[in-house]
């Protein structure tokens, strides 16, 4: 086992830990479960990890990362705008629909950022 | 009015009676919808019966025929959908508590090619929620009995599907496979049921779990009604750029030429332990092995090495990272459940814990986990580089056989309510489905027969690529000799068995 | 001590196609009401598949080309996930490993000097909703709730990023100029940033004693050039503060506060977002193969920058003056035809930088709305050149052409412009003219047969219809005789 990057070590396995699978469920909008259900999800976790040790078995160095082969690539979509005509049966239909918007709890310009970083006060 | 029971016949024997004019749209359905609402409240397979719909359907078939035009491949033929295909104006509800009131404003590919080719759209099956699971217990609309017996679990996720065609409520069914959804019931409820090759069939309206894995295909009782289930679903489709757009070649007409086995290479699947599965399914391979000798085939064993240590590993990575990412859209805003929250992070946790059932809390967990810093590169990374060893491995096998013959399931299915547990056993309930989606290859889970005590024991063939045709053809061939599941007998009114 | 400034900038342009990246929905969105431009694709309905829009990669490979980038074959989507109420899919589709564009170029002016700005890359992505706190009419403001409209989600942008090689706010802007130009000049974007078509993310750090990089700080929020300018002058002067005092700097991103004047740091664990980048396994890759490339080459017309210097040479005029000619591509074009059509290039210059940019300016409209023709333009000027009519007069009749709405003949007629003389070598040219086309009358004067001036009097009248009058009577009479001997 050597290290790199100030401390970091390589060739350690990286198991799932206790603070970082709070981490997770925080990332993943998912509530924090009781105490055993959350320990069952780190024991899954952790298995698979085991699962993976085999892996560092393999020399990966030179192999492409999957992907699909296809005998003929679809055409491309042509630039021509169209209309959804269910639109407002939609809106309609939504949980939190208000008008022509969509509601949601009020957002605090510097708490969660949007993705584009906007204010939009 | 006819005295043929409709329940019995194949796809084929209801259109062929359509079109000389035997019996007609109306009268098939209504057949069917009465079985159906005599035993499924027993087995609990169907979640909507849409029997308006099917109505309409099947009266615009009969007018057709009236008028003399050509109705179809599957004129008249009823058809049930698992619940994460979507069907406009019928619920879908993916088996969900989080879609249960969903109903979509359009129709996937799939449906719209089976109802252009005639078929009449009965309802949607129950399911594993979205589809993850193999018992199609996680359901929100409770589990799905087998009805070869209903202390068997009827296996998932395409578990609804599976069970209405052995039930006799249709026969052909639509289900999904990620992993071995649409296999492993067909094998548990004694049926067909296959997985078309990656790219193969539109997944425009499907509502997956992982898009490098998903693929519909047909549940049927005869292999002649799934190449023609094949022919109306295999096309490409502008609305879905991973569905091949090259053109393909009829599959059901393959079926209707000289079908022959001699010289054909059959590669039979070793190296795991046998002692795992259960002996009547190695005894099933022993006998379709030996027809395909008489037939003339060569048959040697092969070993799948790669495969065999890491596509488990290597699946479950890859098919929770990807369902993490395609579960993430439902927030309760436009769809679907929804809870409030004080703020924006609240109602979301609210509303997906609350949504979702535990299964699918779990693996959205565990995908997420996988492609968090840190373990993206020390994992996922290497478990797509592992898949691309694993489909070079099966190109490497595809040079010397035309098609690999292993179980579907190491078990049985007469155990009641599986939880699961990452023992060897489990490992392989995994891994000889699996194989099939990494890969991207057709597979067939083919019903040979049953034991005497009447649990249906099936064999998976898979062929290369894109050689669905093929698959179908051996398949064609094998039936001829064994003969194809019958119906299973339901017990209605006297009590359940 | 002064430490060196280094900016990069990540400049996002609108692309100017007529439906969405993924989507066929129309991207005509200001204005619109909202979620109306919206269709199960960009509402991430369940089963929705995404759909490439061609025009979206055409437009990428032309800007790419521009700027000099190597156009990559093959070249893949990926997802960004993170929560938040104007994503629906709860991951943006964009680009990571694999962009479209790699490497690249722009050289900017700087106070009259070039630089040459290197680029990273040049990568496609999808834009998200928008989000209203209050409407306009209030009523649906309320402390509790925000609302979300979809009509800008799965809006096509192209991502451009440059190397930190922009070392001022003064940098900055020049970029930023040339970069809003050319999108303009390609019609790929219409790079506008008070509308949010043109958005710019600006990466600033102070590097070390040691000459090594700095904390990198990101501000996003900049919403206009002026902007640009304060917020780098404030954040410039707060990490020197910070680190003047010895305290160490924070990778973060900040958001610019323009109505206060400061940058702010975003509290929560925004900065800890871990985006779990992976393939997005519903889209094929992006099929850009050296035909197609090529292909779009070709069909690239003068950047401005070469425009510009060519102009300069060509028509012998200053670079100032060309810089401001070749502002708008439409404005170039129409010097230069004003110029095909024969007015001088200097002259022409000066009035399209005065006069015409003067109506364009008050009347708010552009140049392709311009009412007066290139033609009619050059013909004005043309007649200031011969000195038919002066400069003055020549303001006039352009003044009636745009408040009277009158063509050119009637405005030279109102304003007495059509007094102008048709003399000399040209009126020359005219009788001459005149003279091919009547051989026998013009053989009747030669031969001394013209006794009583009829035929004489006949051709001076074509003269004069053909001069509209602004010849002199005697001098066509003079010329004509001359001409006739």
């Amino acid at each position: 086992m050597f290290f790199l990057n100030g401390g970091n070590p390589v060739n350690k396995k990286i198991v799932m830990t206790k603070d970082k699978l709070i981490e997770v469920f925080d990332l993943s909008k998912i509530k924090l479960p009781s105490e055993a259900e959350f320990q069952k999800v780190l024991n899954k976790i952790n298995e698979l990890i085991y699962m993976c040790d085999d892996m560092r078995d393999l020399d990966l160095t030179k192999v492409n990362t999957f992907e699909w082969e296809m005998h003929s690539l679809p055409k491309r979509r042509e630039d021509i705008p169209q209309i959804w005509d269910r639109r407002d049966s939609f809106l309609e239909k939504a949980p939190v629909s208000e008008g022509d918007f969509f509601r949601v709890p009020r957002i605090m310009a510097l708490e969660e950022s949007s993705s584009n970083g906007e204010i939009d006060e | 009015m006819s005295s043929v029971n409709f329940i019995n016949l194949t796809a084929k024997e209801i259109t062929d009676g359509i079109i000389n004019k035997k019996w007609t749209a109306k009268e098939i359905l209504s057949s069917f919808i009465g079985h159906i609402k005599k035993h499924d409240m027993f087995l609990n397979s169907i979640i909507t019966l849409s029997e308006e719909q099917a109505i309409a359907d099947a009266t615009r078939v009969d007018a057709v025929i009236a008028r003399g035009e050509n109705p179809g491949l599957l004129a008249g033929v009823p058809f049930l959908v698992k619940d994460n295909i979507c069907t406009e104006g019928i619920k879908t509800t993916c088996g969900s508590k989080m879609l249960q009131n969903w109903v979509p404003l359009y129709d996937s590919t799939a449906v719209k090619n089976m109802r252009e080719a005639g078929a009449v759209l009965l309802g949607k099956t129950n399911m594993d929620e979205f589809a993850m699971g193999d018992t199609t217990e996680t359901s929100f609309f409770g589990r799905t009995k087998n009805p070869r017996n209903i202390s068997f679990i009827a296996g998932g996720s395409s578990g609804g599907s599976a069970a209405a065609v052995a039930a006799g409520f249709c026969p052909i069914a639509l289900g999904t496979d990620t992993g071995g959804s649409i296999r492993q019931p067909s094998a548990f409820c004694g049926v067909h049921g296959m997985k078309p090759s990656y790219g193969q069939v539109s997944r425009y309206g499907v509502v997956g779990y992982a898009s490098s894995l998903d693929q519909v295909g047909p549940i049927t009782r005869s292999i002649e009604d799934m190449a023609t289930v094949m022919d109306v679903l295999a096309k490409a489709d502008t609305n879905d750029s991973t569905c091949d757009a090259f053109d393909r070649q009829s599959f059901s007409l393959l079926g209707k030429g000289k079908q022959e086995l001699k010289g054909k290479k059959i590669a039979i699947l070793s190296g795991y332990d046998k002692k795992l599965v259960d002996k009547q399914l190695l005894e099933a391979i022993d006998q379709t092995v030996k027809i395909c000798i008489e037939e003339g085939a060569d048959v040697f064993e092969v070993e799948l090495p790669i495969a065999l240590k890491y596509a488990v590993a290597c699946y479950n990575i890859v098919a929770f990272s990807d369902a993490s990412s395609k579960l993430a859209c439902y927030d309760g805003m436009r769809y679907g459940y929804h809870e409030d929250g004080k703020n924006l992070s609240e109602m979301y946790k609210k509303s997906r814990s609350s949504g979702f059932g535990e299964e699918v809390r779990h693996r959205i967990i565990i995908g997420t986990a996988f492609l968090t810093q840190g373990y993206y590169e020390e994992y996922y990374i290497p478990a797509t580089k592992v898949r691309q060893l694993i489909v070079e491995e099966f190109m490497n096998l595809y040079q010397k056989a035309d098609v690999l013959i292993s179980p579907v399931s190491p078990t049985l299915p007469n155990r009641e309510g599986i939880i699961e547990e990452l023992d060897a056993q489990s490992y392989l309930k995994t891994f000889f489905t699996c194989i099939a989606n990494l890969a991207g290859i057709p597979a067939l889970s083919l019903n040979v027969g049953f034991t005497p005590e009447g649990v249906p024991t099936n064999v998976q063939l898979c062929c290369p690529r894109y050689e669905d045709g093929t698959l179908l053809s051996i398949a064609t061939i094998i039936e001829k000799n064994i003969g194809s599941p019958y119906v299973a007998e339901l017990i209605s009114d006297e009590g359940v068995n | 001590m002064k430490r060196q400034v280094v900016i990069g900038l990540e400049i996002h342009l609108q692309l100017k196609t007529r439906s969405k990246l993924f989507c066929s929905c129309s991207t005509d969105y200001v204005g619109a009401i909202p979620n109306t431009n919206v269709c199960p694709i960009c509402l991430a309905v369940p089963g929705t598949l995404p759909l490439l829009n061609e025009l979206a990669v055409e437009q990428a490979v032309k800007l790419g080309l521009a700027l000099h980038c190597n156009i990559q074959d093959q070249t893949r989507f990926y997802r960004k996930h993170y929560f938040y109420a104007d994503l629906p899919k709860a991951y943006q589709v964009t680009q990571y490993d694999h962009p479209i564009a790699m490497g690249g170029y722009l050289d900017i002016l700087v106070e009259g000097k070039e630089k040459r700005v290197h680029l990273d890359h040049l990568h496609l992505e999808e834009d998200a909703g928008k989000l209203v706190h209050q409407t306009a009419d209030g009523r649906l403001s309320g402390a509790s709730h925000s609302f979300v409209d979809y009509n800008r989600g799965g809006m096509p942008l192209s991502e451009i990023v440059s190397k930190p090689e922009i070392n001022s706010s003064a940098e900055a802007v020049a970029y930023i100029t040339q970069i809003r130009q050319l999108a303009r000049y390609l019609k790929v974007s219409d790079g506008e940033m008070e509308s949010g078509s043109l958005r710019v993310d600006v990466n600033v750090s102070l590097s070390k004693d040691d000459g090594s990089l700095g904390t990198r700080v990101e501000i996003k929020n900049i919403n206009s050039l002026k902007s640009i300018e304060r917020a780098l002058e404030f954040e410039i002067a707060r990490q020197n503060r910070i680190l003047d005092e010895g305290e160490a700097l924070i990778q973060e991103t900040r958001l610019w506060d323009d109505a206060v004047g400061v940058t702010r740091s975003m509290r929560g664990k925004e900065n800890a977002n871990d985006y779990r980048y992976f393939l997005e396994m519903d889209l094929a890759p992006i099929n850009a193969d050296i035909e197609y490339v090529e292909k779009i080459r070709h069909t690239l017309t003068e950047m401005p920058w070469d425009k510009r210097n060519r102009i300069v040479e060509k028509y012998k005029i200053s670079f100032e003056e060309s810089l401001l000619l070749t502002e708008q591509k439409e404005l170039a074009d129409y010097f230069e035809d004003c110029v095909k059509n024969g007015a001088s290039a200097a002259r022409t210059s000066n009035w399209i930088r005065t006069e015409v940019l003067r109506v364009l300016r008050d009347q708010k409209i552009d140049i392709s709305n311009f009412p007066i023709a290139s033609k009619d333009l050059a013909t004005l000027i043309k007649k200031i050149d011969k000195k038919e009519i002066s400069n003055t007069l020549a303001k006039d009749v352009m003044s009636a052409m745009l408040e009277k709405n009158m063509g050119l003949d009637k405005a030279l007629h109102d304003c007495g412009g059509d007094s102008g003389r048709v003399t000399g070598v040209n009126l020359q040219l005219v009788i001459n003219k005149i003279i091919e086309t009547e051989p026998e009358a013009a053989e009747v004067v030669r031969s001394g047969q013209d006794k009583k001036g009829a035929k004489i009097k006949y051709l001076q009248g074509l003269v004069m219809r053909e001069t509209r009058g602004s010849a002199d009577h005697q001098e066509v009479i003079d010329i004509l005789k001359r001409t006739l001997e």
